[in-house]
């Protein structure tokens, strides 16, 4: 058979294949649409599941993060903490040393300068 | 068939509460969601059970639908999809053994119309045993108001697979039937 004659024959072989009862569901379906409770912005049971396991997932993520943060900032704020009470200490200790040595060096100065001057004298 | 502008107020409608007006669109398009289900599935489905699934399907998803494409397009789609399931879950071959042909206009010579018998019952057992996206092309390729785009848009799938699943199906529809006659 000719492509096209074939084409030709499937498609109105086709048309002739149809339904040949009217059919009629509209009170069965309204009968239905009326019994769900109306979708306009609502979920389904299954959709308010997974909102409120979303919902939960998040929040457990938040308090994670949230204690770990507080967790490590107490640590960082005990090591802050020790690291500039050494330093003052090493600082103080420092200007303790030093004040020392000054004294003793203001006091070799003053005794040469005294000496020298004695010299000089 | 509605108009676009309508189907818009009704849409709107329905999602503002006014359930009754589903009626209108289930009037509107019932008859051809019958001859799709009846085409893709022969006599292996209860057409009025699928088309009350299709209608409902559609109510519940309503709110989901944004038309970026035409309603029928959608109820269409939802008709493919749902008898498709259907048949898959029964696992048979379609058959159209029982389907009732309307008589074309003339042709009263009875050896002629036994011929013609013949050819659309061959006809009809090979579409039965296509693969069922080439059944579903071809299907709604023989109605008359389905352009290859608004197939492809009811089948979910580009315009070059539609031409693509049609071109085979015609080839396997004579591969078949010329097997039939030898």
């Amino acid at each position: 058979m000719n492509q096209d004659l074939f084409d030709n024959e499937l498609r109105r072989e086709l048309q002739n294949i149809t339904c040949s009862r009217q059919v009629d569901v509209v009170d069965r379906v309204m009968e239905q649409v009326t019994k769900q409770q109306s979708h306009v912005n609502t979920l389904s049971p299954r959709r308010w599941r997974i909102a409120i396991g979303a919902v939960a997932a998040c929040g457990a993520i938040v308090v994670a993060v949230g204690f770990t943060l507080v967790q490590k900032n107490v640590e960082l704020e005990e090591n802050v903490g020790y690291m500039v009470n050494s330093v003052t200490a090493y600082v103080d200790d420092y200007f303790a040393e030093n004040e020392n040595d000054a004294k003793k060096r203001f006091e070799y100065i003053e005794d040469f300068t005294i000496a020298g001057e004695d010299v000089n004298k | 068939m509605l108009t676009i502008e309508r189907e818009k107020q009704l849409v709107k409608a329905i999602l503002d509460g006014d359930k009754q007006q589903f009626a209108e669109i289930v009037k509107a398009y019932q008859q051809i969601v019958a001859n799709i289900t009846y085409k893709l599935s022969g006599d292996r489905l209860d057409v009025e059970e699928i088309c009350q699934q299709v209608f409902v399907e559609l109510y519940t998803s309503l709110s989901r639908f944004r038309f970026e494409s035409k309603l029928s397009t959608f109820i269409y789609s939802i008709t493919v999809n749902l008898v498709n399931k259907a048949l898959l879950q029964q696992r048979r071959i379609v058959s159209f053994d029982k389907a009732v042909i309307e008589n074309e206009p003339g042709g009263h010579n009875e050896e002629e119309e036994i011929e013609k018998e013949e050819r659309r019952r061959m006809l009809r057992e090979a579409i039965g045993q296509l693969k069922p996206e080439q059944r579903t092309a071809v299907v709604l390729y023989s109605f008359e108001e389905f352009s290859y785009q608004e197939i492809a848009d009811i089948m979910g799938v580009s315009l070059s697979k539609v031409e693509s699943l049609i071109f085979r199906a015609k080839k396997n529809l004579k591969k078949i039937i010329e097997n039939v006659k030898q």
